[in-house]
């Protein structure tokens, strides 16, 4: 037998005391929703039948059920004497000497509020400077006033806070609780008489034409809204307001981010295709690669997303569901791989449809009843030529990922089926901490991308990549520039950058890659300097050097007052645990109240500051050519959109840090000098410097050339 | 240049504020007067 919760009978009572404060304190809402309500019908009557004599005229222009008077004009005229009133008190000394009157014990009770507070920072402040930290080494201990603290919350306040969150999650889930709480609440409140009058008069103004009774609508608004605010206490309502004023700025907020990607995208799109951005180390080039890789990414799938679409509008009648099964089927058995095995595989689909044309030949199609050829005006379509470039689009639409890199970028799309087409959740920005695995990016085999000589003479993968980005950070490494390669010589039996015929790829690839067309082919690449890649392969690209990355910023409005408290936070917890840190090992109880003051906040502000923070980089635009005018531009970088789990900033430690293994040192054990002027042999046998060689070398060989002369060291003790 | 920025946001709080309460008073008062 499961046993009774006791959560019910508090639920319950809750709901009676929701029934008694409607009856008792909410009358006026629910005669005014009744008011509301027979507005509304009348005025939907009216909105349908107003050319008829018989017709009733809906009392939306009158205030019936309440007596209650607000100050808000209820016409023009008396808005504009209002208004002329209103400006003539506004600017007169003795309305503002009034108010300074009025306003005085007021402003009187905030500074003597002010001053108790400052005081008692003071005296705080006054006595960490008076009172000496005490010094200690108990590591891991906790002093007795902070134990008896922790005993206190555990005992008192843990228990209140757990269960009053088990009664909310509680009164949440049973829907028969909620959800006629949220009914009484809107009604008693009088939120939907509020929204029904607005109904009620809307439908009175599509048969009247009356809009001059608007100031009238703007008075019983007024009368509604004071009936509202007088349900709760004030406190209430500025607690609501704040949430609700919480929503909107957020709403706000992403939507500036959206604006932002929109603008990045309108930016990537009138770019060639292959990418290649220039700047200072650590100026975020690589942090600009993958933010532009992976809306690149986003592109693809809307790209191909709109060509599943566009194929559908020509043949809507056609079962594509089907379609998609079969090839979800080919695609999971290893039959279809590629565009060009998508390409073999509907030929033999097409050959046997025209040997034996029937319905399951065309997957069910009714292409008697239906059409089998579409005209676009500029050409006849043949099904199977749209059934094709659906196939490949749909190859594209489901790949888990386009990336083939030399550094691992993860893409963080999630997919998401019920068992029909697959479909891309690509809003990064709305979405909480990315708890997926991912889909981690294909290495790339430069070999893959040489036609000419290969490094692996045995490499058979040549021709893989058709659709794809392709990501290569540092590219001036790989290709090296005409200066570099002075030596190097295209005839010969090993593979160089002069007979891979790589940039002859890239100049080409564009064409593997197309779909009705739309190219889903692109590399991205960066490098230090611009001149570091030769030019044939750079003249390829556009060129987009960082010239500047601008500090944090937030697209959340109104945070300033929260910010200004960050501050103070982080000043706090930063010095105070530091010096905690320094002087004691145990954990005191004045610590203790402040980690748990400020970290709660600063991990709030934190989290803000990685859903709406951005940097704005600010880009140099030009052809591969460096020739040319310079396009200046901003690309917005958004954390949410590029730091969560998307990279590593030093994807090549494994290179350094196999290193340090075999060096087997730590900084502390490099060898010192001994003062503050390198001796002759530091300089000649510890450092291996080009110039200390140099030097040392000339001071042999003119040694040998010169006379012997004693160290000055030596003639001075002599 | 932060605590400027701070001094700034607390007059810009207080100008608003003041705005806010002087514009309530003086429609109370004028209310009053047509009373």
């Amino acid at each position: 037998m499961t046993k009774f919760n006791h959560r019910h009978i508090i639920c319950s009572l809750f709901l009676v005391l929701v029934g008694l404060w409607s009856f008792f304190i909410c009358r006026d809402s629910y005669i005014r929703l009744f008011w509301s309500v027979v507005d509304f019908g009348l005025g939907i009557v009216y909105a349908l039948f107003f050319i008829y004599d018989w017709c009733p005229v809906p009392d939306v222009n009158e205030l019936k059920g309440v007596d209650i008077q607000s100050h808000f004009p209820q016409s023009f005229e008396f808005m504009q004497e209002d208004f002329d009133l209103f400006f003539e008190l506004f600017f007169s000394k003795d309305n503002f000497n009034n108010y300074i009157i009025y306003v005085n014990p007021k402003v009187l009770f905030i500074t003597q509020l002010v001053m108790v507070l400052v005081l008692a920072v003071a005296v705080i402040v006054l006595l960490g400077l008076v009172i000496k930290p005490k010094q200690n080494n108990d590591y891991g201990a906790e002093t007795k006033a902070c134990r008896g603290f922790k005993k206190v919350c555990a005992k008192v306040f843990t228990p209140i806070w757990d269960y009053l969150k088990s009664l909310y999650l509680f009164f949440r889930v049973k829907k028969y609780y909620f959800w006629p709480f949220a009914v009484a609440f809107f009604l008693s409140t009088n939120v939907v008489s509020i929204l029904v009058s607005f109904l009620a008069y809307y439908f009175y103004l599509v048969g009247s034409l009356e809009f001059t009774t608007i100031f009238y609508q703007l008075y019983k608004l007024s009368v509604d809204m004071i009936i509202l605010l007088d349900t709760l206490p004030g406190i209430v309502w500025f607690v609501i307001g704040c949430v609700i004023f919480d929503k909107i700025t957020k709403h706000f907020a992403y939507s500036r981010l959206d604006r932002q990607e929109h603008k990045n995208t309108l930016f990537l799109r009138a770019r060639g295709i292959v990418i290649f951005i220039t700047g200072v180390m650590r100026a975020g080039k690589t942090t600009l690669l993958t933010l532009l890789m992976k809306l690149q990414a986003k592109i693809y799938r809307k790209d191909s997303k709109d060509i599943l679409l566009k194929v559908h509008t020509h043949f809507p009648y056609f079962p594509f569901p089907v379609y998609q099964q079969e090839l979800l089927r080919l695609l999971k058995a290893k039959k279809i791989k590629s565009l060009a095995s998508l390409e073999v595989y509907i030929d033999y689909k097409r050959k046997k449809f025209v040997k034996e044309p029937c319905r399951e030949n065309i997957y069910g199609y009714d292409y008697e009843r239906y059409t089998y050829v579409y005209d676009d005006a500029l050409i006849e379509i043949d099904i199977w030529d749209d059934l094709l470039k659906y196939g490949q689009a749909f190859l594209v639409y489901t790949e888990p990922t386009y990336f083939v890199t030399t550094y691992s970028v993860r893409e963080t799309h999630e997919i998401r089926t019920v068992g029909n087409l697959p479909r891309w959740d690509m809003d990064y920005f709305r979405r909480e901490s990315y708890k997926g695995d991912g889909e981690f990016s294909h290495i790339l085999d430069h070999d893959m991308i040489r036609p000419g000589k290969k490094m692996n003479p045995k490499s058979k993968n040549f021709g893989a990549i058709e659709y794809a980005i392709l990501g290569v950070p540092e590219i001036d490494k790989e290709r090296a520039n005409t200066l570099e390669l002075q030596e190097v010589k295209a005839n010969t039996d090993e593979c160089n950058q002069k007979n891979d015929l790589y940039n002859q790829y890239l100049k080409m690839m564009g064409h593997g890659g197309m779909i009705d067309f739309k190219c889903f082919i692109r590399l991205f690449s960066d490098s230090q300097r611009a001149s570091s890649w030769g030019a044939d392969g750079r003249e390829l690209s556009d060129v987009l050097s960082v010239d500047s990355v601008s500090e944090d910023r937030l697209t959340l409005r109104f945070f300033n007052w929260r910010m200004l408290l960050y501050d103070l936070f982080t000043s706090l917890h930063h010095s105070k645990t530091f010096e905690h840190w320094y002087n004691r090992g145990d954990t005191s109880l004045p610590i203790y109240l402040i980690w748990k003051l400020t970290c709660r906040y600063l991990n709030y502000c934190e989290r803000i500051f990685n859903t709406f923070g951005y940097k704005v980089n600010h880009i140099s635009s030009r052809p591969g050519t460096l020739e040319g005018d310079i396009e200046k531009n901003k690309i917005y970088v958004q954390r949410k959109a590029v730091f969560a789990g998307d990279f590593a900033t030093d994807s090549h430690v494994s290179y350094f840090r196999k290193n340090n293994l075999k060096a087997n040192m730590s900084l502390d054990e490099i060898e010192r000098y001994k003062t503050l002027h390198p001796t002759y042999e530091e300089m000649a046998e510890k450092s291996n410097s080009h110039m200390y060689k140099k030097w040392t070398e000339q001071g042999h060989s003119s040694e040998a050339s010169r006379p012997s002369r004693s160290p000055r060291s030596s003639s001075r003790k002599s | 240049m932060k605590i400027v920025k701070y001094i700034l946001l607390f007059l810009i709080t207080l100008f608003v504020v003041f705005l806010f309460s002087y514009s309530v008073f003086t429609i109370d008062e004028m209310y009053g007067v047509r009373i």
